[in-house]
């Protein structure tokens, strides 16, 4: 795999096409880190193209001090702010401030996470996917820097450095934030977590 | 089980969603047509804007300091003053002189001025100290100094007037500079 920098510098130096293997390389985290956040593929997808340009634009000023992938994904974070924002402006019948339209809800779109569990039955596979349609709902219903630490921590497994540089504070307020979101959650899914251990 | 544990499992078996490749492919594309409507040298500019930035950044950060240095010390230079004030009033008020207005300070202009009449009044009231306490203070220093006027040779009457005392001293003086 070509070294992360080389190709930085390939596309400065004139070859924007190889600015395709940094694309390639990172979508998927991008379009999931951009998805946990919205709860919207459609606007996730959009979102996370932009990231991509942008940062493509921003090219020569990325400093190498982190990896391309924080400093990407930061841009990701910022984009998914700008649209939440305006978001929160639309009118109520078309808002749909911090998660799905109720449409969306009934629908697979909205879920951050694969439902299926091929171990299962089919009554705990309903139960699985009433869990995972609950879980995505009550993360985005999260404040957004708390649903930020918990999704680039929890779901994207960076580390608590890593959140740290991504949402620009230190490791304690990441921290801070992660404990705040999982008591909420745990409250939110308390019932859940009782019928799981049961099971 | 902790809620967190029971999470993370649960997150094992239940994966984040990911795009099919069919659609890395197209995602792809997309943001490389859109990267090609940009000039070639667009990313490559961002840098020369970088280096270019750098002298101006610097100059603006210390240009930012000064102007903030300047910010914090104005006002405590300002309050310095406005106690001198305070204390050369209270000065002149404990030796019974009270300013003739109350005074107005908005600003260091106005609070260099009334400085500069409460000195003068601070300046005149000095000289106006009594002259037994001034000759007290004189046979003070002139007994460290032993230097005994005629009071202690016995020449001069301890009834005398201060003006006598007063020549008396003049003339020591005289002596010390002829001598």
């Amino acid at each position: 795999m070509p070294d992360e920098s080389g190709i930085i510098r390939a596309v400065l130096d004139g070859q924007p096409d190889r600015y395709a293997e940094l694309v390639d390389r990172y979508q998927g985290r991008a379009i999931r880190l951009a998805f946990s956040l919205l709860g919207n593929d459609d606007d996730a997808r959009e979102t996370s193209q932009e990231a991509f340009l942008k940062a493509y634009r921003s090219l020569g000023r990325f400093r190498g001090e982190a990896a391309f992938s924080t400093w990407l994904f930061r841009i990701v974070i910022n984009e998914c702010r700008s649209r939440w924002r305006r978001r929160a402006r639309e009118p109520l019948a078309t808002a749909r401030i911090g998660g799905s339209p109720a449409a969306d809800e009934e629908s697979e779109g909205s879920l951050f996470v694969d439902p299926e569990d091929p171990g299962a039955g089919p009554a705990e596979q309903l139960a699985q996917r009433e869990l995972a349609r609950r879980l995505s709902q009550e993360i985005a219903r999260l404040p957004m820097q708390q649903r930020i630490a918990f999704v680039s921590h929890r779901l994207h497994g960076c580390s608590l450095e890593e959140t740290a540089a991504i949402m620009r504070c230190r490791v304690g307020t990441v921290k801070s934030h992660l404990f705040r979101a999982t008591e909420r959650l745990r409250q939110a899914l308390g019932p859940w977590l009782i019928q799981e251990q049961h099971a | 089980m902790s809620f967190t544990t029971w999470l993370q499992e649960w997150l094992t078996r239940h994966p984040l969603r990911e795009p099919s490749e069919g659609e890395r492919a197209r995602y792809t594309a997309e943001v490389m047509a859109r990267v090609r409507t940009f000039e070639p040298s667009v990313a490559a500019q961002s840098a020369w804007i970088r280096q270019w930035l750098a002298w101006p950044r610097l100059t603006l950060a210390l240009a930012t300091t000064a102007a903030c240095v300047a910010l914090i010390v104005g006002p405590i230079h300002q309050r310095r003053l406005a106690q001198r004030v305070v204390r050369d009033a209270a000065v002149l008020a404990s030796l019974g002189e009270a300013t003739a207005e109350p005074l107005v300070i908005d600003d260091e202009e106005s609070l260099r001025e009334a400085l500069e009449e409460l000195d003068a009044l601070v300046v005149a009231e000095a000289s106006s100290v009594d002259d037994s306490q001034w000759i007290a203070q004189t046979l003070e220093l002139l007994g460290q100094l032993e230097e005994w006027p005629r009071l202690w040779r016995g020449d001069l009457d301890p009834s005398s007037g201060a003006e006598e005392w007063i020549d008396e001293l003049e003339l020591l003086d005289e002596s010390d500079l002829n001598t």
